[in-house]
């Protein structure tokens, strides 16, 4: 009688079948941390990319400031920058003699940076500067100026703390601005 | 008739295997370190900027100062007195003039602000040099330093200023 053994030992097969989900276990948790790295990496560039050019953006707006001589925009009179919204926002006058103003909404369940375009034209102009992928945590302004007698030169510092949703990337981030136009009385 | 592989095969073929992985895998562990190499980056590129922007601040206010009539040198409080930040000042965002004083302390953070004042270590350190050219320019020089996975990094942001007002 001729023996045929075409099967598989118990042994090969308990080998076989470690030697796969070892290896299988190996390949699949490395492409798990791959794509979380992969949503962290996503997350951090959404950051940077919206920090630094929001950075920018608000930098050069409030540099170039004017004084409050007369349009309504800030009070008291004759200052360059007001804080708002309970230390959330920032209003002033833009180059182009536009009340504007920068200000962290937080009403809703994430944190959204606004900007309102023209605040004292009643049609309301309000744009959004930062993603639903960002939750902005906190916002602060500091003010160098109290009134235009002081000799100081009136300057801003702007800092935010933003997390990107859902993912683990966070920044913390300041920066100061001095005022371009020389605060001499008028 | 064997038609299986060799061990010398066997062998070569793992050696291979390993070489492209171990490059893979360097390359994505590279990647994910610069990345976060560009978080500290923006931020220490940012820090350097606001002192470079609160040295000029303050030669703005002497401006004012001199235009008042208080009697005050356009380099107030920057390079008077001579050689103040020679070796390196720090300052914060609000400071009237910078300080010669341990140039090399931590920024730290209270909430959100930035400041040598009270707050959580952050990883920067920011010197401030200023060097004068004559009597009517000076050059400054802002190094935010920090370390990360045992490196040292820094930026450096550089200006210049000029006694434009009454040179």
């Amino acid at each position: 009688m001729k023996k045929l053994r075409k099967g598989f030992t118990l042994i090969e097969l308990l080998v076989a079948v470690t030697l796969f989900s070892v290896i299988g276990g190996a390949v699949i948790s490395l492409l798990v941390s791959g794509i979380s790295t992969q949503r962290d990496s996503l997350g951090k560039q959404q950051l940077f990319d919206q920090t630094s050019s929001m950075g920018e953006y608000m930098s050069r707006a409030l540099r170039q400031a004017k004084k409050e001589l007369g349009l309504g925009c800030l009070s008291p009179s004759r200052v360059n920058y007001q804080i708002t919204q309970g230390g959330k926002g920032i209003k002033f006058i833009d180059k182009n003699n536009i009340c504007r103003e920068f200000f962290l909404d937080d009403s809703g369940s994430y944190g959204i940076l606004k900007e309102d375009m023209n605040v004292l034209d009643p049609p309301v102009s309000i744009v959004v500067l930062t993603s639903n992928d960002l939750d902005v945590e906190a916002i602060g302004f500091a003010l160098r100026d109290a009134n235009q007698t002081d000799n100081i030169q009136p300057g801003v510092t702007f800092s935010w703390h933003i997390k990107a949703r859902g993912v683990k990337p966070e920044i913390f981030f300041q920066t100061t601005i001095s005022q371009r136009r020389f605060d001499v009385q008028e | 008739m064997s038609r299986g592989f060799t061990l010398l095969e066997v062998l070569v073929a793992i050696f291979i295997l390993t070489i492209g992985i171990v490059g893979v895998f360097g390359l994505i562990n590279q990647a994910v370190s610069l990345t976060s190499a560009t978080h500290n980056q923006l931020v220490a590129s940012y820090l350097a900027q606001e002192g470079v922007e609160i040295v000029r601040n303050i030669r703005d206010s002497n401006f004012l100062k001199i235009r008042a009539g208080i009697v005050a040198d356009w380099k107030d409080g920057i390079d008077v007195p001579a050689g103040l930040c020679g070796l390196g000042c720090k300052a914060d965002y609000n400071s009237a003039s910078l300080d010669p004083g341990s140039p090399l302390a931590f920024i730290l953070r209270n909430g959100v602000l930035h400041s040598y004042d009270s707050g959580v270590e952050t990883p920067f350190t920011r010197k401030i040099l200023i060097t004068p050219d004559g009597t009517n320019k000076i050059f400054i020089e802002v190094e935010v330093a920090w370390q990360e996975r045992g490196q040292s990094h820094r930026v450096i942001a550089s200006s210049e200023l000029y006694n434009w007002l009454s040179p």
